[in-house]
């Protein structure tokens, strides 16, 4: 059985009915969880080794949210298969929902046999049988505030904001006044009350100097803990970083090899990486997508890897929102579509938004045309260009002569009306 | 004058980039007449290189290793009293604000992206030599973007003549931003090369000296300063 398939380490479950460590601990052996959970009964029955049990694995194994979590900080830059990714990509797909109710029913049944259980041995008691109330009472406490304080630092993880912050402390101190009351109400059958008094006095001594004795190592630690989080987020960062490498510069170099004979396309193929590397680089500030340097630059993209030629865009100022700004972007991809098609060489764009205007201009080095020859049946430039833009309240200038052509758009603004499409 | 220079007598080069791959490139690329006498890849041995040398022109990588992380404004600095003979044309993978204005503040004559050709990085190589400077398209767009127009500069009341373009020099710039070569501009303002070299001149120094201060908050607001 263990040829074909390495056996797991223990990790806690998700869908367990206290933490889980039944379901970790079954699916480690190979057996039924219901075989596991009657175990731990049995051995709790047995003058509670179960339960002592069932704590140690408790705190010493990690729930399944922290393997993941561990599992997916070292997954960044190791290799992986696609049959690897695929099952990441499964395993993501759970039915909480589903499993949630289920264990709901099951936590009413466990509830209920507890209350049963109490409800025996009273009757017991009735019955004539000496039951140990001092010890069940305290030992069900103890028992009570673990399980109170425990699930909180399972559930932790998930509480960002300050009130469930609170809540969780609360219920942390609730836990300790149980498990340090049942311990000393344990105690108190032994030892009389004022020993007891005299030797919380002396525990009380005992922490404060372990406190103040183990602090600085305890500061260490906790030093250390913070450094190897931030390596850890280095790291991330790293895998992250080696991630994108991947999927956009290889992938490039790899088409860039095959096809090494077309000068023109290897070209604008770096070109066009070279842009996308650029400005996950480089681009911090978070641009708005509405923006009119945003929405030419993206144009200008587009053009170049459409018609595979180099469009150069150079921006001034910022402006959004403006009447015609729809218009202006339009023909200015007209524009630029024109260039590429009729020239050769670089295309420059140059976007300049003042407060009265925003312009743009097209640049091409291409032989250049009549600009008066182009009639009424040459839709593309009198249509889609200048059309456009006296439609739209701006203007379009078209001049062009043996060393290339350039298209001088202009879009008035006003700014109450950007204030007023931008609310 | 560039061209005067260039007949005269060869254009000795100095070639500071990192990258082996991009230097052999340069070298291949980079016309008959600039001679390259010296390279290096780092910013000690950059320095070294040009007291050696002394070279008419040094083309420089904005990003070196070496030194004390200062790359190319680093060895600007570390040369600082060879600025009047040798000048520094500065190149760049990116275009970054940052890059561009610190080793122009530090005192390059021009910057141009590496994806130049070859015909046009040995003319700018010919133009630094004169003792002009170049601009990109990019760099244009910069000094615009920092010094804003000449209107907005009046009704701020700035009147520094340091922080201040003239209407001419904004042509200028403006022209080159929309990818103009100095011919192209000259002959669109009716006026020489000449002229346009000295406005583009003028340009490089106010954005080298100028106090001003929106080129400050420019330069802040883009976490440069």
């Amino acid at each position: 059985m263990e040829s074909s398939e390495q056996r797991t380490s223990i990790v806690r479950s998700d869908s367990g009915l206290i933490a889980g460590v039944c379901g970790g601990l079954a699916a480690h052996l190979g057996f039924p969880v219901s075989y596991v959970r009657f175990g731990f009964v049995a051995l709790t029955a047995l003058g509670g080794v179960g339960v002592l049990l069932y704590a140690w694995l408790w705190v010493f194994t990690p729930s399944a949210e922290e393997s993941k979590a561990d599992q997916l900080r070292s997954w960044g830059t190791s290799r992986r298969t696609l049959a690897e990714e695929m099952g990441r990509v499964q395993q993501g797909i759970p039915s909480p929902k589903e499993m949630t109710a289920k264990l709901a029913s099951w936590r009413e049944t466990l509830m209920g046999t507890g209350l049963l259980l109490i409800a025996v041995l009273a009757l017991a008691q009735w019955l004539g049988l000496n039951i140990r109330w001092d010890l069940i009472w305290p030992a069900m406490g103890i028992v009570a505030g673990v399980l109170l304080a425990w699930l909180q630092i399972d559930g932790q993880r998930l509480s960002g904001d300050s009130k469930s912050r609170a809540m969780v402390l609360g219920r942390l101190i609730l836990g300790l006044i149980l498990a340090i009351g049942g311990l000393l109400a344990i105690l108190s059958g032994t030892v009389s009350t004022s020993d007891l008094i005299g030797g919380m006095w002396a525990a009380l001594a005992i922490i404060a100097g372990a406190v103040v004795v183990l602090l600085p190592w305890g500061a260490r630690l906790w030093r250390d803990y913070l450094a190897e989080r931030s390596s850890r987020q280095a790291a991330a960062q790293r895998a992250d970083f080696a991630a994108h490498l991947h999927d956009s510069v290889l992938q490039t170099l790899a088409v860039i090899q095959k096809r090494s004979d077309d000068p023109a396309a290897v070209r604008t193929l770096a070109r066009v990486q070279e842009r996308e590397l650029r400005a996950w680089l480089y681009e911090t500030e978070d641009l708005d997508e509405e923006d009119v340097v945003v929405e030419l630059q993206s144009e200008a993209d587009n053009i170049e890897k459409l018609m595979l030629r180099d469009v150069d865009v150079i921006a001034v100022g910022h402006a959004k929102g403006f009447d015609g700004q729809q218009a202006l972007v339009a023909a200015s991809r007209e524009a630029m579509m024109n260039a590429a098609k009729h020239a050769e060489g670089k295309i420059s764009v140059y976007l300049e938004c003042n407060k009265e205007l925003v312009e743009i201009f097209i640049r091409d080095r291409g032989s250049g045309f009549d600009v008066e020859a182009i009639e009424e049946d040459r839709h593309g430039v009198r249509e889609s260009i200048i059309g456009r833009m006296e439609r739209a309240g701006g203007k379009a200038v078209i001049r062009s002569s043996e060393t290339g052509t350039e298209v001088a758009l202009s879009m008035p603004r006003s700014s109450e009306q950007e204030e007023q499409n931008n609310e | 004058m560039s061209s005067e220079l260039s007949n005269e007598q060869n254009i000795r080069v100095v070639l500071v980039d990192d990258h082996g791959i991009f230097r052999s490139g340069l070298r291949a690329d980079l016309s008959e007449d600039l001679v390259i006498v010296g390279e290096a890849g780092s910013v000690e041995s950059a320095i070294e290189v040009i007291e050696r040398e002394r070279p008419n022109v040094v083309l420089l990588d904005v990003h070196l290793p070496g030194g004390r992380g200062g790359g190319g404004a680093e060895v600007l600095a570390g040369c600082a009293h060879l600025l009047g003979n040798t000048k520094f044309l500065a190149l760049s993978v990116s275009d970054s604000a940052q890059d561009v204005v610190t080793v122009i503040r530090a005192g390059a004559r021009g910057y141009v992206t590496k994806s130049i050709s070859g015909t046009e990085i040995s003319d700018a190589v010919r133009r630094v030599a004169g003792g002009d400077a170049v601009f990109s398209p990019r760099l244009a767009g910069f000094v615009l973007d920092a010094f804003g127009s000449s209107s907005v500069a009046e009704v701020m009341g700035i009147d520094e003549e340091l922080d201040l373009l003239s209407d001419r020099e904004l042509q200028v710039m403006r022209l080159i931003a929309r990818g103009y070569s100095y011919k192209e501009v000259a002959k669109e303002l009716f006026i020489s090369v000449k002229t346009v070299e000295s406005h583009v001149s003028n340009v490089l120094r106010k954005l080298q000296l100028s106090n001003r201060h929106e080129l400050t908050r420019w330069a802040v607001d883009r976490k440069i300063l």
